[in-house]
């Protein structure tokens, strides 16, 4: 979907799109970190999925910022703030599990 | 001029015009002052709150907003901190959590993210009804989210599980308790604008609800699911 198409949608389609975007990176997420197995896991999920859990959770927080929060009309200095400060804490927790497990 | 869609692309270049059509008026008036004072700086606008002023909705909820990512930042840093220290306590715990009942508190709040939107575009056109609908809505699975969250910890204090358990333990009510103390607040703040209506103050609403649903989207994955 194009930048100039994506902005051409009226707000109400926009906001459904959006949030069929993160329902489906939810249920990515939830899949990633085995969240439909039942029993009780221990061994831990891998750097991969946390990667992918990670950029998942960043662009859910992106799609809600610029679109339900309407940060897509705010000067790009905020705009790129927000996502950087959002950047931050998703690496935090990559380089945590990484120095935890190991590379 | 009429202005363009804030969604066009000509809205910039728009803004543009208007910043330089001011600038010269601004030059003009100093240029015809026939006063005998020196000629100032050019005159300037002076907004409100400065750069927040660029930020949709009420500055404030902005200010809120900023500061509730850089608590929940920290209260997340410290986390980080106690999973190195004892990673093993941390599994362990987290392996009893309820990961589906997580992920479809995640999934509700979504979905009332979606219904808070819905408000404040529709409150933009001045009706009662479709805003006053759509928070009813986005109340209703905030209501089912904090059912959810109670059933969850029953059944963590049905096995003897506690705030003081282990530091994970500690970590997790504290954030997922501040969090869902948000909620409740976020419940209060819905049911009275549905009241006071006006586009202002629905706006203001759903950015605090949009924010508590930001917040839990980060808080879901890295208690949850990273493990």
């Amino acid at each position: 979907m194009t930048k100039i198409a994506y902005k051409k949608m009226s707000p109400v389609f926009r906001f459904l799109v959006t949030w069929a975007l993160m329902f489906g990176l939810t249920i990515i997420s939830m899949f990633s970190g085995d969240a439909f197995q039942e029993q009780e896991i221990t061994a831990p999920i891998g750097l991969i999925s946390v990667a992918i859990l990670m950029l998942a959770t960043l662009f859910k927080c992106r799609l809600l910022l610029f679109d339900f929060l309407e940060l897509r009309h705010a000067e790009p200095q905020w705009r790129r703030g927000f996502f950087f400060a959002i950047i931050i804490i998703t690496g935090m927790v990559l380089v945590t599990y990484a120095l935890a497990f190991g590379l | 001029m009429r202005a363009p869609d804030k969604d066009s692309d000509f809205y910039e270049a728009y803004l543009e015009e208007i910043a330089a059509a001011e600038k010269t008026n601004s030059k003009k008036k100093l240029a015809s002052d026939n006063s005998d004072q020196t000629n100032g700086p050019a005159l300037k606008s002076h907004s409100a709150w400065g750069p927040l002023d660029s930020l949709p909705g009420n500055p404030m909820m902005w200010i809120l907003i900023i500061s509730e990512l850089m608590v929940f930042g920290l209260l997340l840093g410290g986390y980080c901190i106690k999973f190195l220290e004892t990673p093993d306590i941390f599994i362990n715990s987290q392996a009893q959590l309820n990961r589906l009942i997580g992920g479809l508190n995640t999934l509700i709040l979504i979905t009332s993210g979606l219904f808070a939107a819905l408000a404040t575009e529709t409150s933009k056109s001045q009706k009662t009804f479709l805003p006053r609908l759509c928070l009813s809505i986005t109340a209703a699975l905030g209501l089912l989210f904090l059912i959810l969250k109670i059933y969850e910890y029953s059944e963590k204090a049905a096995v003897g599980i506690s705030i003081e358990t282990n530091s994970f333990y500690t970590l997790f009510y504290l954030m997922t308790g501040f969090h869902a103390a948000h909620v409740i607040f976020g419940l209060f703040l819905l049911g009275l604008v549905s009241f006071y209506n006006r586009y202002e103050n629905i706006q203001t609403a759903c950015a605090f609800w949009h924010m508590v649903d930001l917040i839990w989207l980060i808080l879901y994955p890295i208690l949850y699911l990273v493990r």
